[in-house]
């Protein structure tokens, strides 16, 4: 045993010095190369999958924004059919009333009117039977006149 | 020339002393193998940004698909987070240790001693039997910790010391006789095959200098790559082993 290690060199300060070698050489490499390293992955990768999640969310969010617009799209479309159809309604009733209106105002101007002519052409009579009635008269002196100065 | 004999060592040389502690070629090329990891650690770090750069997509593809393989396997993503700094930097250093194995220079620069031996200054790091055992040893001591800090003790222990049949108590003795021989074969596969590709390459040289050695050394460089993914998986298999219950 004892020459097999001679053979070899074994010895065991040689061996004490390279673990400690190799040791050292671990701690140096863990500390410096692979801590780093291992961490710097793991913060890209948490990042990725925060961007990722961060990108279905807003997904997400555009699919709803989507639906409201076309919900709100829908409701407006809607209330604009209601409102035009109340207005129709509302002219239509409007409209016969006017219409109403004017026939009766229109009516009663031709009542009006025709009062008016019947009024005026009753004047009118009046005024002539006063006007025939005048003359009679004027010409009755008239033949009286003549007929005294005649005599 | 012919005459000169290729001069081979199973243990490092040893270039010098420092306080009591000698130091080796290999142990030297570990601390080369450090400070390259280093580096780089500085580059990818100094360019760490939430949007990568090139280099850090390669880097951080690379570590979440071993992350996920690790957590694939074991089953258990927080021993998986645990476990990872461990193996790939098993693997980073032996297979750094093995790409650079070849290097103009690594074997090449050094002196001749007094015995009128060849020192070379630099040797590649897995072609020492202290480097793999020294690696072997920390596997062997995590597969066993993470097997106690999972199943708990008396269930861990359970696995080697079973008293419920004579037949169990057999296999529970086995059990525990292929546990220790990991130590061996563990730190014996990757020196051997990382030691024989040199002792070949070093042979081929000695005859062909030119051109042949090339192929080799190819070769060699991606058995460096499956040995650093073999000690790497292994450790990894055996974790999840310790992990899983004796049924």
């Amino acid at each position: 045993m004892e020459q097999i290690l001679d053979v070899f060199g074994i010895n065991w300060k040689l061996l004490v010095v390279q673990m400690i070698n190799f040791g050292l050489l671990l701690l140096v490499l863990y500390i410096f190369l692979y801590k780093p390293v291992l961490a710097m992955v793991d913060v890209r990768r948490k990042k990725i999958e925060r961007a990722i999640q961060d990108a279905e969310e807003a997904d997400r969010q555009l699919g709803e924004a989507e639906a409201e617009k076309a919900r709100i799209i829908r409701e407006a479309t809607m209330k604009g059919d209601d409102i035009i159809d109340s207005a129709k309604k509302h002219a239509e009733t409007s409209e016969i009333t006017i219409m109403k209106d004017a026939h009766r105002k229109a009516v009663h101007l031709l009542n009006e009117a025709e009062r008016r002519t019947a009024r005026e052409r009753e004047e009118m009579i009046q005024k002539a039977e006063r006007e025939v009635a005048r003359m009679a008269v004027l010409s009755a002196e008239k033949i009286l006149r003549q007929g005294a100065l005649k005599k | 020339m012919a005459e000169k004999s290729i001069h081979i060592s199973l243990s490092a040389e040893q270039i010098g002393t420092l306080w009591g502690i000698p130091i080796t070629n290999t142990m030297l090329m570990s601390f080369v193998v450090f400070f390259l990891l280093v580096v780089l650690t500085f580059f990818v770090r100094r360019k760490l940004a939430l949007i990568p750069g090139r280099l850090q997509t390669l880097v951080e593809t690379l570590f979440v698909g071993i992350l996920d393989y690790i957590t694939e396997t074991l089953g258990n993503e927080k021993l998986a987070r645990q476990l990872f700094p461990l193996i790939l930097t098993i693997f980073l250093f032996i297979f750094t240790a093995n790409i650079i194995e070849f290097t103009p220079g690594i074997g090449s620069i050094g002196w001749t001693n007094a015995h009128g031996e060849f020192i070379p200054l630099l040797r590649s790091m897995n072609t020492d039997l202290n480097t793999t055992l020294a690696l072997t040893v920390i596997v062997f001591i995590v597969i066993e910790v993470a097997g106690v800090a999972t199943l708990g003790f008396l269930r861990y222990g359970k696995k080697f010391v079973n008293l419920s049949s004579a037949l169990g108590f057999l296999v529970g003795i086995i059990e525990l006789f292929s546990e220790v021989a990991r130590l061996v074969s563990f730190s014996v596969r990757l020196f051997g095959n990382i030691f024989a590709g040199e002792v070949m390459i070093l042979v081929i040289q000695h005859f062909v200098p030119i051109v042949l050695p090339v192929p080799i050394m190819l070769f060699e460089v991606f058995v460096g790559f499956i040995q650093a993914a073999i000690f790497a998986l292994l450790t990894l298999f055996f974790v999840k082993i310790a992990i899983t219950e004796v049924h």
